[in-house]
């Protein structure tokens, strides 16, 4: 490397770390470019440790970086020369022929300097987690619900968000927005079911949403809902209150789902939730419904023959996307009755559904892509700017165990102060990569960061490894089939 | 073909395995 591009390099490089929140991301990746060009003449290069690859079915090559995101299908007739540019040794001269290729392969981060150390660039990343400037609160606006799913692990103790932590919630909004330090907040409303106490939702919302818009706050929010009371009237007042994302769970046919989900006291849930489903087709708005699929050994085939249903149904709007995950044994009531698949069917499954939905016309989940963004496999019970807040004001990090002692860290109060018990929040934000020397090592370290589920380390003693990444292969070959099937559309 | 260039915060996307 010449000393002048030395030099360049320097300057931004601490660009890009010491004045970070002041450029845009435009602005950042068009100084990575002018790097990178003097990077493919001057220096020595070498692949990325956070790269990933697939071979596909047209003889091309699928590429992902975890630290950059990046998503890259190479056809057969690159797929050659793209192997030979990452598995060459950093001195071996590059054919002329390949520059291109080369350059567009440093662009993305799959070369990198021979001279860069990615493990400093993954600990700068977990340092990034770190920041306040962002905050992700999930709100259980009700911990009733009118089902009960067989395979459901709560417990419904609680009904109603009390008025006192209504309020509370709005003051502590107010003044961190007022604060200037908060620039994004992110709401998840969950339960019990929500949409069984909308009005905390409006209040809440339209508390939230003038609170961020007067102080320049980036505000969205995202719902769980089992679909009952999603009429297309409360699904345009969501819309109105910033709700983005929805997930809505249809087990399979009628009978099946009706068996699995039903109403609190007896009772089908399906047709109501189709009829819902299909009025919103109508909203001439942008959102997205993520139709969710649990399965387990007893609706595998159920689950296969709905999906031609599933296309009938939403093919034709991408706004309405597919995702498939197992039931786990999580600490339910009915955890010894559930007949749960072993490991390698879950992980076989979940793709084979997904490419099955993909052959037939149906659009997946963003979930996964969302996953293979640099921190987006990072759970938010592990983010120490995300906390629960459950319908009494109690503060938690993690969903699923609810009444774990180690997971009641505090108290909202009505004039917005909280009690904090900053020990109990260390014991889930510190849990991943820290200690463990193999996700360290891990090409999806930038994604998860060791942390993708810190009660599954907690309970179990195992990694938290994402079904994403424990088959990554065919993760990206289903992104891959949705890139083609776009095509095609 | 760049599916996703090179390049943050929800809960919606699980527990990778059983808890009991």
């Amino acid at each position: 490397m010449s000393l002048p591009v030395l030099h360049l390099k320097g300057i931004i490089v601490e660009l890009s770390f010491r004045t970070g929140e002041q450029i845009s991301t435009e602005q950042y990746l068009q100084l990575q470019r002018m790097c990178n060009e003097f990077m493919t003449q001057n220096v020595q290069w070498k692949p990325s440790r956070f790269n990933a690859r697939t071979a596909v079915d047209d003889g091309g090559l699928m590429l992902f970086n975890s630290y950059t995101g990046a998503l890259a299908v190479f056809g057969p007739e690159e797929n050659q020369q793209v192997v030979a540019l990452l598995d060459a040794r950093p001195d071996d001269p590059v054919p002329e022929s390949s520059l291109s290729l080369q350059e567009q392969l440093l662009q993305h981060g799959f070369l990198v300097n021979a001279a860069t150390d990615e493990l400093k660039q993954a600990e700068e990343l977990h340092q990034s987690v770190q920041q306040q400037n962002s905050m992700h609160l999930v709100l259980l606006a009700t911990e009733a619900c009118n089902f009960r799913c067989f395979y459901c692990y709560e417990s419904f103790p609680r009904a109603t968000m009390k008025n006192h932590v209504v309020s509370g919630l709005e003051a502590y909004i107010q003044q961190q927005a007022q604060s200037g330090k908060l620039q994004q907040l992110t709401i998840s409303w969950h339960g019990g079911e929500p949409l069984l106490a909308p009005h905390v939702i409006e209040q809440l919302s339209q508390s939230f949403i003038r609170s961020c818009d007067q102080h320049g706050v980036l505000y969205g929010a995202e719902i769980s809902t089992n679909g009952y009371y999603l009429s297309r009237e409360r699904f345009e007042q969501l819309l109105d209150w910033r709700v983005e994302r929805f997930m809505v769970t249809l087990d399979g046919s009628e009978e099946v789902h009706d068996a699995r989900r039903g109403l609190h006291g007896g009772g089908g849930t399906f047709r109501r939730i189709v009829d819902n489903l299909l009025s919103l087709k109508d909203v001439q708005r942008p959102f997205e419904i993520n139709l969710r699929v649990n399965f387990d050994n007893s609706n595998l085939e159920a689950v296969t023959d709905f999906i031609p249903q599933l296309t009938e149904w939403f093919a034709d709007d991408p706004r309405f996307k597919v995702f498939f995950r197992p039931v786990g044994c999580m600490g339910g009531e009915n955890d010894l009755n559930l007949s749960v698949c072993d490991d390698r069917t879950k992980d076989r499954k979940i793709w084979e559904f997904n490419e099955a939905a993909i052959a037939q016309g149906l659009t997946v989940s963003s979930f996964i892509s969302d996953i293979l963004l640099p921190t987006g496999a990072i759970c938010y019970a592990a983010k120490p700017n995300s906390l629960i807040v459950g319908s009494d004001g109690k503060l938690y990090k993690c969903s699923v165990a609810i009444d774990q002692e180690n997971n009641q860290l505090g108290q909202i109060h009505g004039d917005g102060s909280m009690e904090l018990d900053l020990d109990k929040m260390a014991l889930w934000t510190t849990s991943g990569e820290e200690t463990d020397a193999k996700c360290q090592a891990c090409f999806f370290r930038p994604a998860c960061q060791g942390n993708h589920c810190p009660l599954y380390r907690m309970r179990t003693g195992n990694r938290p490894c994402s079904y994403e990444k424990r088959q990554i292969k065919r993760t990206l070959r289903t992104l891959w089939l949705q890139s083609q099937s776009e095509e095609v559309k | 073909k760049i599916i996703r260039p090179a390049v943050i915060t929800g809960r919606l996307s699980s527990v990778p395995g059983n808890l009991s």
